[in-house]
């Protein structure tokens, strides 16, 4: 089943129609049909192409009975109303055990038909029940709870309907009317927001993840402007009024930080005036905090380009934040991937600017993650390095790099499957395997997972890379899965990946030809000729894709052979 | 009036103006299921800044009553 599903997971990354095509189904027991349209059109907004399907009105029968096929379905939205929900509401009394019994057992059930992943939502109370239900503390437990449930797996993701109703006030969440006639409990703006938070979640499971937040300094990340009122007149306390907004901006751009989020800053200002306010003991974010910055009087949108560059990462994962309308207007217009964020005018809704924002991962950072800010200053060390070295090889040594490569185990498993989410340049099918699946391999005699991870002298690296071998019925062994992170490009890292998972290959199957695929993206051009230059021969060309093959007896070639330890980790 | 509320059927539908006869109803027009008539009174009540009774919801499944009951409304306003 998992090699039927890889391949069918690259012919859908190869089409070349550039929506890429994504599957809801939705399990209900009330009628919410009009989310199709609405979800499709923001999913649409996002380069999705979205189909959507929806369960009978007792999602129950489905998955006791004759249970739907979800292997090509990329996400299960469980959305249920307790009106009529059976066992868990009699009509007086809130049963949240048996509640949430429903909901995990649909979820459940849900991931064992083949769905990627769940969104469960929380709960409303009974419609007809009005102001007779009274039974808060049970409906808080069940939501607690859900949300609880939601968090514990990295499949599950929660849509918090409860709490849009709340934002949204009962009388424009609800629908009495529709409720009556035909069993539609939701008004349009509560069903815009399901439908936004779907379409987020399957953008992200997709790979589209704002990574970067660039963000300007006057007037953003303080209040007031240093290089004319001077660093003493500058808003950033907590301590006063004015600058309590900017501190409590600081405050989450930190967070995302530790999350894995990179900062950076572009600003119109002399270098020295920013570092100073950035050393003030007062401010939450330090300079170590930023990753990059472009400080000076150029264009930001030129700026924004060279950050990318500097940092790896494509501008479709850039989120820019600044006061200034000409800034946020030119940038909109020359980078239009870029997602803009004006800072409000009425600075006491700063705080705010995010809560329309989403993109950013909502999954549990890993421990790479929350080293990575510190990688791109290790980075940069070794850009100013290689400026030394005139010849490639010579850089390679000096970097002094030792790599671990071998078959994945259990602790890595986390990390891998969020390589499979984020990478996109040097990624040769763009398989997106969840965590599940790679397990699954693992523990599969006819698949092998191999990991790389990285040092130098400069810092840790962990896990940058990822190859997957699947053996087929008729004894063919191919290559799925094959990438490194963007982070460790460059270093002829990938060809020892290569060559240890051919290795691996003839260890545990003999002598056999191995196959490749070269699955094109928008961002993977530079992936094409990785297979030939290694050894492998072209097979087959065509829109899809190319096919390579490793003759039996044939060596990988490496441009620079690395240092290999065992693992150290 | 009728034109007008023909055309919104037809969108709303997703069927050519042309089929929507005289008589349209669910009998005439299969594509015209519970679903795509709860979307058709929405954008009849938006189109045409009406609101429909309770109790005539689920009598308009037709182009005749609906245009009945678009006239009782408006008369009485």
């Amino acid at each position: 089943m998992t090699l039927a599903m890889n391949g069918r997971a690259w012919e859908r990354a190869a089409a070349p129609t550039p929506a890429h095509e994504v599957r809801l189904h939705v399990l209900r027991n009330a009628t919410f049909e009009a989310l199709r349209d609405l979800t499709a059109e923001r999913a649409q907004a996002r380069a999705l192409k979205l189909r959507t399907t929806f369960s009978g009105y007792d999602p129950l029968l489905e998955v006791f009975g004759a249970a739907p096929d979800l292997r090509h379905t990329s996400a299960t939205l469980i959305l249920l109303t307790l009106d009529g929900l059976q066992g868990a509401w009699d009509g007086d009394r809130l049963d949240a055990g048996a509640a949430l019994d429903i909901v995990t057992k649909l979820a459940h059930s849900a991931l064992t038909e083949g769905t990627r992943s769940v969104l469960v939502s929380t709960f409303l109370p009974p419609i007809d029940a009005g102001p007779a239900f009274i039974d808060h503390a049970a409906l808080y437990r069940l939501n607690a709870d859900i949300a609880a449930f939601a968090a514990s797996d990295p499949r599950v993701a929660l849509v918090d309907v409860a709490r849009f109703a709340a934002q949204l006030g009962e009388d424009a969440a609800l629908d009495p009317r529709f409720w009556a006639h035909f069993k539609a409990p939701y008004a349009q703006p509560l069903l815009d927001r399901i439908g936004e938070a779907v379409a987020a979640h399957l953008a992200e499971q997709a790979g589209q993840i704002r990574k970067v937040v660039v963000v300007d300094c006057d007037n953003t990340l303080w209040g007031g402007i240093v290089g004319e009122d001077g660093l003493a007149q500058l808003s950033f306390s907590a301590h006063d009024a004015k600058g309590r907004p900017f501190h409590a901006f600081q405050r989450q751009l930190a967070s995302l930080r530790r999350r894995g989020v990179l900062l950076a800053i572009a600003s119109k200002n002399e270098p020295a005036d920013v570092h100073a306010v950035l050393d003030h003991p007062e401010m939450v974010l330090r300079r170590a905090d930023f990753a990059a910055e472009r400080i000076g009087w150029g264009d930001k949108a030129e700026s924004l380009v060279a950050l990318s560059r500097e940092l790896g990462i494509g501008l479709d994962a850039f989120v820019f934040v600044d006061d200034s309308a000409v800034e946020c207007a030119r940038v909109s217009q020359a980078l239009p991937m870029v997602e803009v964020v004006q800072v409000p005018a009425r600075t006491h809704q700063l705080p705010r600017v995010f809560a329309r924002t989403p993109g950013f991962s909502s999954r549990q950072a890993t421990e790479e993650d929350l080293r990575r800010a510190d990688d791109y200053v290790a980075e940069r060390k070794r850009a100013a390095e290689r400026e030394h070295w005139q010849d490639r090889d010579a850089f390679l040594r000096s970097l002094a790099i030792v790599l671990s490569v071998g078959e994945a185990r259990e602790p890595d498993v986390a990390r891998l499957a969020q390589l499979c989410q984020k990478t996109n340049q040097f990624n040769l099918t763009t398989t997106r395997l969840e965590a599940a699946e790679i397990r699954r391999m693992m523990d599969s005699e006819r698949h092998l997972v191999v990991h790389v991870s990285a040092r130098d002298r400069f810092g840790e690296q962990g896990i940058v890379g990822l190859a997957t071998v699947a053996e087929g019925e008729d004894g063919v062994l191919s290559i799925g899965a094959f990438m490194l992170s963007c982070r460790a490009l460059g270093r002829s890292i990938e060809h020892a990946l290569l060559a240890e998972t051919v290795r691996l290959c003839r260890g545990r199957w003999g002598a056999r030809e191995i196959r490749g695929r070269y699955a094109p993206t928008s961002k993977n051009l530079q992936t094409r000729d990785f297979y030939g230059a290694a050894g492998f021969l072209l097979e087959s060309e065509s829109d899809a894709g190319r096919g390579f093959v490793l003759p039996t007896s044939a060596e990988i070639k490496q441009p620079f052979v690395h240092r290999i330890e065992s693992r150290w980790s | 009036m009728s034109s007008k509320v023909r055309h919104i059927i037809a969108e709303v539908i997703g069927v050519p103006v042309e089929q929507v006869g005289d008589d349209a109803s669910p009998a005439t027009l299969e594509a015209w299921d519970s679903l795509r008539h709860m979307n058709l009174i929405v954008a009849l009540e938006e189109e045409l800044g009406v609101t429909f009774d309770d109790d005539a919801l689920s009598r308009l499944t037709s182009l005749p009553a609906i245009l009945a009951e678009l006239s009782r409304v408006q008369v009485a306003a």
